[in-house]
């Protein structure tokens, strides 16, 4: 062989082996309407996790609707019917996506009243004076309550916002977070705010995903557990040891401190805290918190309120959240059409389904004729525990 | 004659005799570095290329990706982009150590018939480490012909990011296995010139980090992970489980005695039917070029 005959042979090896993987790999399924249908068809049926939660039978709804696909159908037509089969499911994890529409059943929060106007809370409670930490909106209400407005779980927070934010309520009676119209987004955001809330290891149920295409077959449930930002007892005992110690200097101090105020004036009451720097870590583990929710506060929210709900000093007020429990999960049509459908189920300590939504602890509505009168209910609601919690702590 | 050649000729030696003045320090290094350079070409008179010896090779290359991970579509995404790649070989009387990295970066598209936009493309980066040693086969003392067999560890990152709306957009094939190969070198009709290394390698036991089945990985959805946990996720497999061929095949040219250029070609194949139901295929093929120098 010559040079010019083996440089040949390895370009002909290298195109041979590289244009193979095409043929290795195999085709795409063929993209008709029928093969479309049955991908959709056996995906859905093989990973949806609430078909017995939602008591939807998929086989019945495939008897439905198979008899209508052909090949001739158009895109329009066979989106129409997809879309129709995942309506049924009732989930707003569940979405069929084209280039120019995404599918949805916004029922599960449409067929209910919307217990929220931003533009009231604005003008009403908000107003010119709140501050915005990352996504955090905070201000303080009357009655030396604070209150927190978390919009989305999908907008971020730094822990340096969330110490700010405890640090500035660190003196108030209680704590109102406010996640009505919430519709979700990071889990990782739940975890880091439900973090300051939990003085210990805390157990908050089971998280199971789809192990297999059986309607049964689920993985063995992972315990879903948080751990409290910082160990808060070890840092007491740890201080309280220390402050012994100083006890005996402290009281020689504050004698030889008070015949000096005694010659000095007095000095006009510290705004610390208004505009503070958050400057340690903050945890708030005893006062009442009150979180609010409506039917749109979804996913995520319904993450953070039912793992909330389970803890002693926390009330759930407001309307039932609106659920989605599972973690949704995607998928491609050999069209190129996504879908997500949810695939996953959590299940609280007592074994409740978060799927369902979960139920306040006071059921409380607002509206126009509450707006008449200058309130929010809901809140009103929340600052009304709040004091009750409070004073009965006082009495004690 | 208007302009007499004798002046220009004076011209022209003052403007080198200045010349040289002003460059006399400058010239000696330049002179010399030439010297050098051609010593440098005047001395290939073995064939250092399968001299023992340590050897680096630097090189980048282009690799063209197909894959079809049915745990996030039912579609094969193909396409290309770079690779870099490093290697360390000690070529020994009795055996050849090696020591391989690379990166891959691509992006890959999925094709769907009528043709048309589907939005988005997938992204892949995958980093790949080796390390093996094999061992001599025969005992002829022929140089320009040697056969080994032995063995490699290796390491493999393997991730994409589809084009999907949430959750299970980004796929991670992470394995490290304990693979058996045979490599070949031989010189290329008889030259002292061309070199070429033929290797072929086949993972035995392979410790997959295992994807589930809807493929979300466990700690998306958990706070916190910790290592226990994610190596708990691994499960030791064999050819049934996880299934890959690497073939690669190396030319070196000798252009100095320290350095001789690569044009290397690495094809594989990988297959693993897990999650159950959601099998994974794909294949790589990169040609590079890279140079390779003796340490």
């Amino acid at each position: 062989m010559n040079n010019v005959t083996r440089a040949l042979s390895f370009l002909f090896l290298v195109l041979l082996l590289t244009t193979c993987g095409k043929w290795i790999v195999g085709p795409n399924p063929e993209n008709t309407v029928s093969n479309n249908y049955d991908y959709f068809y056996r995906a859905v049926k093989e990973n949806y996790s609430f078909f017995g939660e939602k008591k939807v039978a998929w086989d019945s709804l495939d008897q439905v609707y198979r008899p209508l696909i052909n090949d001739s159908l158009s895109n329009d037509s066979l989106y129409s019917i997809l879309s129709t089969m995942l309506f049924a499911l009732r989930d707003g994890h569940v979405n069929l996506y084209i280039n120019n529409d995404r599918s949805r059943n916004a029922d599960w929060y449409l067929d209910y009243p919307a217990n929220f106007n931003q533009g009231f809370l604005n003008r009403q409670y908000w107003k010119g004076d709140y501050q915005s930490s990352g996504a955090l909106i905070n201000t303080w209400l009357a009655d030396s309550i604070g209150y927190v407005y978390y919009g989305s779980f999908r907008a971020g927070f730094s822990k340096g916002h969330l110490d700010y934010v405890l640090n500035r309520f660190v003196n108030a009676k209680g704590l109102i977070i406010d996640v009505r119209e919430n519709g979700g987004g990071s889990m990782r955001n739940v975890f880091r705010l439900v973090d300051r809330f939990i003085p210990e290891r805390t157990y908050f149920g089971t998280m199971q995903y789809k192990s297999g295409p059986g309607p049964d077959e689920f993985s063995v449930p992972d315990s879903v557990f948080l751990e409290p930002l910082k160990d808060y007892q070890a840092i007491a005992e740890a201080k309280a040891k220390q402050e012994k110690k100083k006890s005996k200097r402290k009281k020689d101090k504050e004698e030889e401190d008070k015949k000096e105020e005694e010659e000095t004036p007095e000095e006009e009451p510290s705004l610390a805290g208004r505009w503070a720097v958050a400057d340690s870590t903050a945890m708030m583990l005893d006062k009442p918190i009150v979180v609010l929710v409506n039917r749109h506060s979804y996913s995520a929210t319904n993450f953070f309120s039912a793992y909330m709900s389970t803890l002693p000093n926390v009330t759930l007020i407001g309307d039932q959240s609106g659920g989605g429990g599972g973690v949704p999960v995607s998928f491609e049509l050999p069209n190129g059409w996504k879908f997500r459908i949810s695939a996953t189920r959590t299940y609280l300590p007592d074994g409740y389904n978060i799927e369902k939504g979960i139920e306040p602890d006071i059921y409380q509505t607002t509206g126009p004729a509450e707006e008449l009168q200058g309130i929010d209910a809901i809140i009103e609601k929340g600052r009304e525990v709040i004091l009750e919690k409070a004073a009965a702590v006082d009495e004690k | 004659m208007l302009f007499s050649n004798k002046g220009r000729k004076k011209n022209k030696a003052e403007f080198v005799f200045r010349l040289s003045l002003k460059y006399k320090g400058k010239m000696k290094i330049w002179a010399s570095f030439f010297i050098l350079l051609c010593c440098l070409s005047l001395s290939a008179q073995e064939n250092v290329l399968n001299a023992n010896g340590k050897y680096l090779t630097l090189g980048v290359g282009i690799p063209i990706h197909t894959v079809r991970d049915q745990a996030h579509s039912t579609l094969a995404y193909r396409g290309g982009g770079f690779r870099i790649f490093t290697n360390f070989e000690e070529i020994k009387d009795n055996g050849v150590f090696r020591l391989a990295l690379s990166f891959d970066n691509a992006s890959l598209k999925a094709k769907v018939k009528p043709r048309r936009d589907i939005g988005g493309a997938a992204e892949l980066n995958d980093i790949s480490f080796s390390v093996g040693y094999y061992a001599r086969v025969g005992d002829e003392l022929n140089k320009d012909n040697r056969q080994y067999v032995g063995g490699a560890f290796n390491v493999q990152a393997n991730n994409r990011s589809y084009p999907l709306p949430t959750n299970n957009t980004q796929s991670l094939l992470f394995q490290s296995s304990f693979s058996v190969g045979a490599l070949d070198r031989r010189s290329i009709d008889g030259s002292d010139i061309w070199m070429a290394t033929t290797r072929i390698e086949l993972p035995v036991i392979t410790a997959l980090y295992q994807p589930t089945y809807i493929g979300v990985p466990p700690f998306l959805h958990i706070p916190e992970v910790k290592a226990k946990d994610f190596f708990g996720n691994f499960k030791l497999v064999s050819f049934n489980k996880f299934f890959k061929i690497t073939v690669g095949v190396d030319a070196d040219n000798q252009v100095r005695d320290w350095r001789s250029d690569r044009l290397a070609y690495d094809w594989s194949l990988l297959y693993t039917p897990l999650p159950k139901t959601k099998p994974m295929i794909a294949t790589v093929g990169s040609l590079g070029y890279g140079f390779r120098v003796l340490l």
